[in-house]
């Protein structure tokens, strides 16, 4: 094979690993076409007088001229040639293409824009492996662009890349190197292809075959089988690639949550988003996106981290942050059906806390923030269960709430430098007279919530750096996504751990199900208190959000018995211009008081998973056992034997096999060396006098001369003498054995012990043999051998 | 194991390096992915290892040489032959003679496994245009595999040597009247001589026939002595040949020295081939040959011989009369000096046939115009002088075949009144 052909093998095959990345085949081949178009280039290019490097310049030509035929063709002269309108074009394309990458998760859909970003991506690695492999005679240097081309995928999915995939891209190397090597080789000397075999007649001609299969071969499967053996590694958060948006690769890549909550509730028509049901029939908030981070103008989230152990397959989501086993809570059982036509949505909304996740493909929950998302596969279409928790803490418990551990004050008390001062005065001063954490945040919902006080509407666009200021101290005009991320601000000045969450409302119950609409797209805050976790809090009036409903713990305390139980169904007639008055936004809680003091279900299981020391305790264990495998192996041959001889009939010459073979392996175990022209009863005298004296055991003479005895008679005469016929031995063998051990010193007993010869030179043989077969690797035969002249 | 660690070319010890940083970063940044390019970049070089070192004391290995002696510019034909002498086949082999850079460049062969008790035979041929013994080997053996990670360089011992004569060329038949009116003694007094203790024996040097020892005279001396009548009994002659610098002129294999050599070698081997018991002296004095197959043992030392940094003929001139008893002096000639010439004219006498083979010196040298007519007549001169002390004359000009000029032996020299 020649050497381009393999380079554009290598590449291709590497670039093969980018499909988790991008959707369809059609990027695949506009790749593949513009390696060719490089290889076929620099080869043809090289075959002129120049120097080799100078191959690289028309290559490179013929790259762009090859991305101006496939995406600017109408502007450039004659269709190839490029023109300054030509590569503005492009650069807008792949300006674009840029963004699409940003913006959405992988895969990201297959537009011109992020085809040209690929196939430029995919044309400039053919152009430097041709440059490293062929024209400068690089080839293992070849492996760096190729590297960097399998490193895309690998650090933006969190999925470890398929093997499948894996073992083109070593392959494709591997033969690159091959090729290499074998061109090296013909220019090193002349290859020998005669050979005469002293066996054959006449001289027998081959071919120069330098494959390396077997060491390729061997090197690929251990490359897959080594790493599958190990623990799954997961990515290191503090060295994880990428955090939130620019460029540098991310962990996964989402669209602008408070950009999309905005698109969703000024879309003119209104489309059912998913359907749930759950075991208790109540509304609940669906959360998707938790933003944490307060960046002076929006809210943002820090990208969840989706660590393989974290997988929802894996079993129970890790613990909600917080929550603590006095409070009290229920079961809910939700199942969820996204619609087919939600696209780009690679996080699954559930209400939180959920416990146990139950969906088809790889989702992975967030440690902290318990969002489930994925990096594979979206959303949309899909159905999936939710087991979660109803927290229910009691008054008391929330004003008794502690104070949060230092690193979630840190994550979650960050705010800007420069907050203007008259929210962080406007915070103080409606919460004044509150003294608990609770209280203030009751306190500051109300404020948001009093009929009077702010105005909902969806015509806001604040998005400037005053707007927050703006919407609290002057317009108090805005919709979902201001109140909740002015409280979540006004609740962090006042030292409460807060945060946003996107999502959708309850929806609305028909049929047996809720339906929830783009126009229960919602934000909202969560507050923090020690104890409880992480409650959910609803600042935005509820006349402007019709499906909107504040939490039972916020409100009033009842005092009276059941003050509602309104039954799910009246709330499923519910719609946003049926809106009930803020007053009655009680009712639409559909908790019952009574349900707060049912007795707790079943305590949820944590996942503690693995300690470092109990990982080093296992690593410990497991070398110990495989370094005493040899002497297991021996005790259970041991033991083997001996059942085998209780199993046989007495004095059977398979009997007297086992037995001479025991002791065979008992004299290999204690080095002591047997001659091979001595005869067994000569053997037998020979032990006994070196039993003689030095055992303490009874003396073995006698059970070495039967022993010895029946060999003679096995070997030399038809039948076994009369005094043997009957007996066992197996108790001679024994008495054998342990007069030997007690007769070898103390270096010899440990070693027939824990490490014994007799194995261990079955193992060094089979070793050997393993190594043969290795060698025979490199006969493996893709292709029929030509007949032979 | 560290042999072959060392065996690592700085590609495989590229390879062992980068493997393991990104063993480490793997480990560090917990991503899969770059754990199994970690395993296989480490995985290739240590597996490449794993086969050089198996394959490592495999071989046996011969060389033949045919022929071993080859006159200047003929080809010899070199036989390998490389035998895998265990019950696995080899990796990959890259197998490079070592010789001279007078033979050409090195035969370099690219084994690619030799299967089990397998043998390959490789053939190169060598040629030199210079004189000289070369030694041939020892071979290299690298064994490599195919991704250049490993390479394992192994020599084996045996070498064999290649003597490169100089050219001889066929002299036509003439007639050296005197050839054989050396002073050799009648066969049957030799014989006769048996049992005299006057035989004038004389030490034993190496190569006598040990049969030829007198044990008598041995006895007496208390060293080994041989009789000598026994060479007495054959035509006997002397060989001169001028090695000195200064007498020679030119460069490389077209100076006057080689063509001096290849004089001596064409009329040493033509004599033996008559017959005639030869003795070789050159400008430092006798060179004692082995008398069976003297025209081989004479080749061989022509092949070897080399210029002398000597000033004075006046040795050679000795060793020529000290011999004796030569019948014919043959002397291969540069460019003498008058007193060295009237020494040398005084060698032939009474019955003694001398031939002088003149170079025509200034042939070789890139003479000045008018230097050339001077040095001519120098050359004239000295075959002058030579011719009248009853020389016969060969004058041998550069470019000239000395079969060509060698009838001119024939004509007798007469005396220049």
């Amino acid at each position: 094979m020649k050497l381009p052909i393999a380079a554009v093998l290598a590449t291709t095959a590497v670039t093969l690993s980018l499909y988790p990345l991008i959707d369809g085949a059609d990027w695949f081949l506009a790749a593949l076409g513009a390696v060719l178009v490089v290889i076929g280039t620099a080869t043809l290019a090289g075959r002129l007088s120049i120097p080799p490097a100078l191959a690289s310049v028309p290559a490179a030509i013929a790259l762009l001229l090859y991305l101006t035929v496939t995406h600017a063709g109408e502007e450039a002269w004659g269709g190839f040639v490029p023109t300054t309108t030509s590569l503005l074009r492009l650069a807008e394309i792949a300006a674009k293409g840029f963004d699409e990458i940003q913006n959405y998760p992988a895969p990201v859909p297959a537009s011109p824009g992020v085809i040209l970003l690929t196939v430029g991506g995919v044309g400039v690695i053919a152009l430097l492996v041709d440059l490293l492999a062929i024209r400068l005679r690089r080839a293992a240097l070849s492996g760096l662009p190729l590297l960097g081309l399998f490193t895309v995928p690998a650090a933006i999915s969190t999925a470890p890349i398929g093997w499948p995939v894996f073992i083109l891209g070593a392959v494709g190397y591997v033969v690159l190197l091959v090729v290499d090597g074998r061109e090296r080789v013909r220019r090193w000397g002349k290859p020998v292809l005669l050979r005469r075999n002293p066996g054959s007649a006449g001289p027998d001609v081959t071919r120069l075959a330098v494959t390396g299969k077997r060491i390729g071969v061997a090197a690929v499967g251990l490359a897959v089988v080594v790493p599958a053996m190990l623990p799954s590694l997961t990515p290191n958060p503090i060295f994880a690639f990428g955090v939130g948006e620019g460029p540098g690769g991310n962990t996964v890549t989402f669209p602008n949550p408070i950009a999309s909550l905005r698109g969703n509730l000024n879309l003119p028509v209104e489309l059912t988003v998913m359907t749930y049901q759950n075991n208790d029939s109540i509304a609940r908030y669906l959360r998707i996106y938790s933003l944490d981070v307060f960046d002076g103008t929006q809210w943002t989230m820090t990208p969840p981290q989706g660590r393989a152990e974290d997988r929802i397959s894996e079993g129970p989501l890790p613990p909600p942050e917080g929550l603590s086993p006095d409070v009290q809570r229920g079961r809910i059982d939700s199942r969820i059906r996204i619609d087919e036509r939600v696209k780009q949505l690679s996080f699954l909304p559930m209400p939180y806390p959920p416990t146990e996740v139950e969906a088809d493909g790889d989702w992975r929950a967030d440690a902290g923030t318990l969002m489930v998302f994925s990096t594979q596969q979206e959303a949309g279409g899909l159905g999936y269960r939710v087991v979660g928790l109803d927290v229910r803490p009691t008054r008391e418990q929330l004003r008794a709430a502690g104070r949060p551990s230092p690193a979630l004050a840190e994550r979650y008390l960050a705010l800007p430098p420069d907050l203007p001062a008259d929210i962080q005065e406007k915070a103080r001063e409606v919460t004044g007279a509150e003294r608990t954490a609770y209280d203030k945040a009751v306190a500051l919902q109300n404020w948001f919530t009093k009929p009077g006080n702010f105005t909902y509407s969806l015509a806001t666009q604040g998005q400037s750096g005053q707007a927050l200021s703006d919407f609290v101290m002057r317009g108090r005009t805005g919709y979902c996504e201001q109140f909740a991320g002015a409280m979540a601000v006004m609740a962090r000045v006042l030292g409460i751990p807060a945060r946003v969450a996107v999502g959708y409302t309850g929806g609305s119950f028909n049929q047996g199900n809720f339906a929830v609409s783009t126009r229960d797209t919602h934000a909202w805050p969560e507050l923090y208190f020690e104890g409880a976790g992480w409650l959910r809090f609803e600042p935005t009036p509820s006349t402007g959000q019709g499906t909107a409903s504040t939490p039972g713990y916020t409100r009033p305390e009842v005092t009276g018995g059941p003050t509602n139980n309104q039954s799910a169904s009246s709330q499923g007639s519910t719609d946003p211009s049926a809106a009930p008055t803020p007053g009655s936004a009680d009712n639409r809680e559909n908790r019952d008081p009574d349900a707060l003091n049912r007795p707790v279900g079943a305590p949820v299981a944590v996942d503690e998973g693995l300690g470092a020391w109990a990982w080093a305790g296992a690593g410990v264990l497991a070398t110990a056992a495989v370094l005493l495998l040899p002497a297991g192996a021996r005790v259970a041959q041991r033991a083997l034997r001996r059942r085998r001889v209780r199993r046989q009939a007495p004095g059977s010459p398979a009997m007297v096999v086992t037995v001479w073979a025991e002791l065979s392996d008992t004299l290999t175990d204690l080095g002591i060396p047997r001659l091979g022209s001595e005869s067994p009863r000569s053997l037998a005298r020979r032990l006994a006098e070196r039993c003689t004296g030095r055992s303490p055991a009874a003396d073995p003479a006698e059970a070495l001369e039967r022993i010895a005895r029946a060999q003679e008679r096995l070997r030399y005469a038809p039948s076994l003498p009369a005094d043997l016929t009957g007996q066992r031995l197996d108790a001679d063998l024994r008495t054998v054995r342990s007069a030997l051990l007690a007769a070898a010193g103390r270096a010899e007993r440990f070693r027939a012990r824990f490490a014994p010869p007799s194995v261990l030179r079955r193992l060094r043989r089979a070793g050997t043999g393993l190594l043969d077969a290795f060698d025979r690797l490199e006969s493996i035969r893709l292709r029929p051998r030509r007949a032979e002249q | 194991m560290r042999g072959a660690l060392a065996a690592l070319t700085t590609r495989g010890r590229s390879f062992l390096a980068a493997g393991s940083a990104a063993l480490l970063c793997a480990f560090v940044l917990g991503e899969h992915d770059l754990l199994r390019i970690a395993v296989l970049i480490l995985a290739l070089p240590l597996l490449a290892m794993m086969v050089v070192a198996r394959t490592r004391y495999r071989l046996s290995c011969a060389r033949r040489l045919d022929p071993a002696r080859v006159e200047i510019g003929a080809e010899s034909q070199v036989t390998l032959r490389l035998e895998n002498v265990t019950r696995l086949p080899t990796g990959l082999l890259l197998i490079e003679d070592q010789i001279p850079f007078a033979l050409g460049n090195r035969p370099r062969f690219v084994l690619d496994r030799v299967e089990a008790r397998g043998a390959r035979e490789i053939v190169y041929r060598v040629r030199s245009d210079l004189r000289g013994r070369y030694q041939l080997g020892p071979l290299s053996v690298r064994i490599a595999d195919p991704f250049g990670l490993v390479e394992l360089v192994r020599a084996f011992t045996i070498t064999d040597s290649l003597t490169v004569m100089p050219r001889v060329v066929a002299l036509p038949p003439a007639r050296l009247s005197g050839e054989w009116t050396g002073g050799g003694e009648s066969r049957t007094r030799a014989v006769s001589s048996a049992g005299d203790d006057d035989v004038a024996p004389r030490e034993y040097r190496q190569g006598d026939d040990l049969r030829r020892v007198h044990w008598r005279s041995t006895a007496r001396h208390g060293e080994l002595m041989v009789r000598r009548e026994e060479q007495q009994r054959q035509s006997r002659g002397a060989l001169f040949l001028d090695t000195r610098r200064q007498v020679h002129g030119g460069e490389g294999a077209g100076s006057s020295f080689e063509t001096a050599v290849s004089a001596a070698a064409s009329i040493g081997v033509h004599l033996a081939k008559d017959g005639l018991g030869l003795r070789y002296v050159t400008d430092e004095g006798s060179v004692h040959l082995p008398e069976q197959s003297l025209a081989w043992s004479l080749l061989d030392h022509l092949a070897l011989i080399r210029q002398s940094g000597g000033r004075s003929l006046d040795r050679g001139v000795s060793a020529l009369k000290e011999g004796g008893g030569d019948g014919l002096i043959v002397a291969v000639l540069g460019s003498l000096s008058d007193d060295e010439l009237t020494a040398f004219a005084r060698l032939r006498h009474g019955g003694i046939t001398g031939v002088a083979v003149l170079l025509d010196l200034p042939t070789w040298l890139d003479l000045h115009p008018s230097a050339v007519g001077p040095a001519a007549q120098a050359v004239d001169r000295a075959a002058e002088t030579l011719r009248g002390a009853g020389w016969r004359i060969v004058r041998l000009a550069a470019g000239q075949s000395l079969s060509d000029a060698w009838p001119a032996v024939a004509q007798h020299g007469r005396i220049v009144a």
